[in-house]
């Protein structure tokens, strides 16, 4: 049968595809920000590349009413580059090396601004290029003029200028002009700076003990790392980042278990010093990167490694840079789209999970055994003086021994699994070697407290107000009726008896 | 790209930096500037060392204004000096008037040299109004800070009309002087009937600029006005004022500068670079002594 032809000039995209992708994938106009700021961090590795200088001066993003403006020293866009600027869809980045490659990033900035105005100078060219796409001007014909085709639309909102220039330049100048209302949270510059610190590859705070050295450990591990300065109205920005916590760890994940297995991803993370978690929601736990972009946020690794005892996600501080190249960010760096890569990394990533869980257990139960220790301490400490001094009310003679002989089950317990340990760490070391000494402490109590009442080393209430036989014999039914209300609870028996006995003291000496 | 200025207009700026070097010497580089700025920035690229910020006007071309704004943010961006500079956005005598730009983001005074270096005439009306004159005039009510001293630069294009304005003005001060007892028919006739332009804002714009100043309580020292061709061969004409706010009383003051001194004062001109005095055949103004 043959086949017809379509007709010549038939045209299969139209203008309202501008507003759903300019709206729909970016619900939150900061992604918007840091898509052009991608496209920047490109540019300056590009130039990096070429030339293997550094580049040292910043991408500078500024917010001065009406604008937004992006500016980089990086290698800056040719004019086909500034022409392709225009066009939706269509990128000829590399997947492996830049970070920006839908090439819908352009378009993301009509949801924001009535018009994009880019001046760019590329490194070698004697040319400066402008290109200025009308936002409002598509879509307010997109809505008058029943959704023309886009490639109308582009061509006749959009130009390319040329100038010329000194070779040596190289630049891009994005500014978002004219804002529009529905965006100006964009200006609030605290909850812009916290995004952006959080979200773009800038370096490690200075103020952070351990940046250094994980840098240092990136820079090895992963192939593809980097780091750019950023600033926000002259505000240099850093990833944010916890205090009270231990000295960095480092984990690599690798494609297999075979012995010559490349790495998929590397990880570096910080134990919560304190118990539990860390107290600040949004830094804690681990954050995905590629490239150093932030993909998701801590909650996305909590809920995609953690099959078991997910809270613990959050004792934990930390990244996981992943160098799967087959690995791709969704649209809008929210999650991974849904592929093989995906699967293998969710997959060989949970053994991140189960590292960092033994982790918190261990130290779980090395903090616990402290805990222990310095209980039984206090307790120790308090009953010898007791005996010394002869404070102690023969009343409770077999619950101290009780106690104390608790106590020292629950040392002997935690030194045996301690001494069990294959590996053990110095601070194991150290709480054997107390839980040994304490071993030793309890017994010598329990020893003295097994004589004590035959020396006369416990407090007698009876004898030292000298009851009568009969209010002995009140007094013992009354410390019976109390044993019997209070159960178990040692502490308040205690302190009844030594309230009576102070009473008793005062009214019948 | 930078553009270099005439030979003429690299002498102006030479006399505008010595003066802010002689009266505000010991601000270098924390100074706040004002106004208009050259293509490409040159001047402001020039005096970044001196200053610590920049509020630069930038109108752009009616419908396409955002190019020359967008122009100058990204020159700035360049030069390195985005962190100084503050793109206010409109033509800069509504700005000055209105105390905003086109986007409400306001001037932020005081400053200490302001530089309106127009490309067009200063009398230019609309309507009853001339609204260089008035935006000059509001600009001074604005820098009455205490003890603020500051520099103001005009530069200006003859390439309007003699209206009515110049010459009553003249009348003005003519009426002014016999009132004490002054005959300055002689000079004012001359200045009124000088061929040159320059001759007669010689006289007019220092008088104005005293006149608010005084009613801003600031005392104003006016540096001999300068003539010059500029670019294109334009007839361009420059003044150089120093303004200190003069705290003593709040009744307004007598301006600083007697009419003597205005009506007398040398002209200078820039001509091939060189700077020199020149009278350009006015008369001056006698003492009374002597009439």
């Amino acid at each position: 049968m043959a086949r017809r032809r379509d007709a010549q000039g038939e045209r299969f995209v139209y203008g309202s595809v501008l507003d759903a992708l300019g709206q729909g994938l970016y619900p939150d106009k900061r992604h918007v920000i840091r898509e052009f700021v991608q496209n920047a961090c490109d540019a300056v590795r590009e130039y990096e590349r070429q030339t293997k200088r550094s580049l040292g001066a910043p991408i500078e993003i500024r917010m001065a009413k009406p604008s937004i403006t992006i500016f980089d020293r990086g290698i800056g866009m040719h004019r086909k580059l500034m022409r392709q600027y225009r066009y939706v869809g269509f990128s000829e980045k590399d997947t492996a090396f830049d970070v920006g490659f839908r090439g819908i990033g352009t378009i993301s900035g009509i949801a924001v601004a009535r018009s994009i105005i880019v001046t760019s100078s590329r490194l070698g060219v004697p040319k400066r290029y402008r290109v200025v796409i009308d936002a409002d001007g598509m879509l307010d014909k997109v809505r008058s003029d029943r959704n023309p085709p886009l490639e109308e639309l582009l061509h006749d909102h959009t130009e390319v200028e040329t100038e010329d220039a000194d070779p040596d330049e190289h630049f891009a100048f994005v500014e978002l002009h004219k804002i529009r209302e529905d965006s100006q949270e964009l200006y609030e510059r605290g909850v812009l700076s916290d995004y952006l610190r959080r979200v773009l590859p800038v370096p490690f705070d200075p103020g952070f003990g351990h940046g250094e050295v994980i840098a240092r450990r990136l820079r090895l591990n992963v192939p593809d790392f980097f780091d750019v300065s950023v600033t926000l109205d002259d505000e240099a920005l850093y990833k944010p980042y916890l205090t009270n916590l231990l000295a960095p760890e480092f984990e690599t994940i690798f494609f297999g278990e075979e012995p010559d297995s490349p790495a998929l991803a590397y990880c570096w993370y910080c134990m919560h010093a304190s118990k539990g978690q860390f107290p600040d929601k949004k830094t804690r736990g681990l954050a995905y990167r590629v490239k150093n972009f932030a993909i998701g946020t801590p909650q996305l690794t909590r809920e995609t490694l953690w099959d078991a005892t997910p809270e613990r996600a959050f004792y934990f501080f930390g990244e996981i840079h992943h160098l799967d190249r087959e690995l791709v960010p969704s649209s809008d760096r929210g999650q991974f789209e849904d592929n093989t890569a995906r699967k293998r990394m969710y997959a060989q990533c949970k053994r991140v999970a189960r590292v960092l869980n033994r982790k918190a257990g261990i130290e779980s139960e090395q903090r616990r055994f402290d805990e222990v220790i310095k209980e039984t301490k206090t307790v120790l400490a308090s009953r010898e003086r007791e005996l010394a001094t002869g404070d102690l009310p023969a009343e409770i003679q077999d619950d101290v021994q009780y106690e104390i002989r608790s106590a020292l089950e629950n040392v002997e317990k935690r030194l045996k699994r301690a001494r069990s340990k294959r590996k053990k760490t110095e601070r194991d070391s150290a709480l054997i070697k107390e839980g040994g000494r304490l071993t030793k402490q309890a017994r010598a109590v329990l020893r003295k407290l097994s004589r004590a009442d035959a020396k006369g080393d416990l407090y007698d209430i009876a004898k030292a107000v000298r009851l009568s036989q009969q209010a002995r014999a009140v007094y013992d039914v009354v410390i019976e009726v109390l044993r019997e209300e209070l159960g178990a609870e040692l502490r308040k028996l205690e302190r009844i008896l030594r309230a009576l006995h102070a009473r008793l003291g005062q009214k019948l000496r | 790209m930078a553009i270099r200025f005439t030979r003429n207009k690299q002498v102006i700026r030479d006399l505008q930096c010595e003066l802010i070097e002689k009266h505000l010497g010991q601000s270098l580089g924390y100074l706040r500037y004002f106004g208009l700025s050259s293509p490409g920035m040159r001047d402001v690229q020039d005096w970044a060392p001196l200053f610590s910020s920049f509020q630069v006007a930038e109108r752009g071309a009616e419908t396409l204004e955002w190019r020359d704004q967008h122009e100058l943010i990204v020159n700035a961006a360049l030069s390195g000096l985005s962190r100084k500079i503050r793109l206010l956005r409109g033509d800069i005598d509504d700005i000055i008037s209105s105390g905003c730009d086109s986007y409400g983001a306001a001037v932020e005074y005081p400053v200490d040299v302001v530089s309106l270096d127009y490309s067009g005439g200063l009398l230019y009306r609309e309507g009853d109004r001339i609204p260089r004159l008035e935006a000059i005039g509001k600009l001074i009510e604005q820098q009455p800070f205490l003890g603020h001293a500051w520099l103001l630069f005009i530069s200006m294009r003859f390439d309007h009309p003699l209206d009515g304005e110049i010459k009553r003005t003249l009348e003005n001060i003519r009426t002014e002087l016999k009132r004490y007892g002054r005959s300055a028919d002689k000079v004012i006739d001359a200045a009124i009937d000088h061929p040159r332009d320059e001759v007669r804002f010689k006289i007019y714009v220092p008088y104005f600029v005293n006149q608010v100043a005084a009613r801003a309580r600031m005392r104003c020292q006016t540096d001999k006005p300068v003539f010059y061709e500029g670019n294109k061969r334009a007839r361009m004409m420059s003044f150089q004022f120093y303004l200190s706010h003069d705290a003593r009383t709040v009744a307004p003051r007598f301006p600083q500068e007697r009419l003597v001194q205005i009506i007398n004062a040398p002209l200078r001109e820039v001509k091939g670079g060189k700077l020199s005095e020149v009278t350009l055949g006015m008369p001056k103004l006698v003492s009374a002594e002597s009439q």
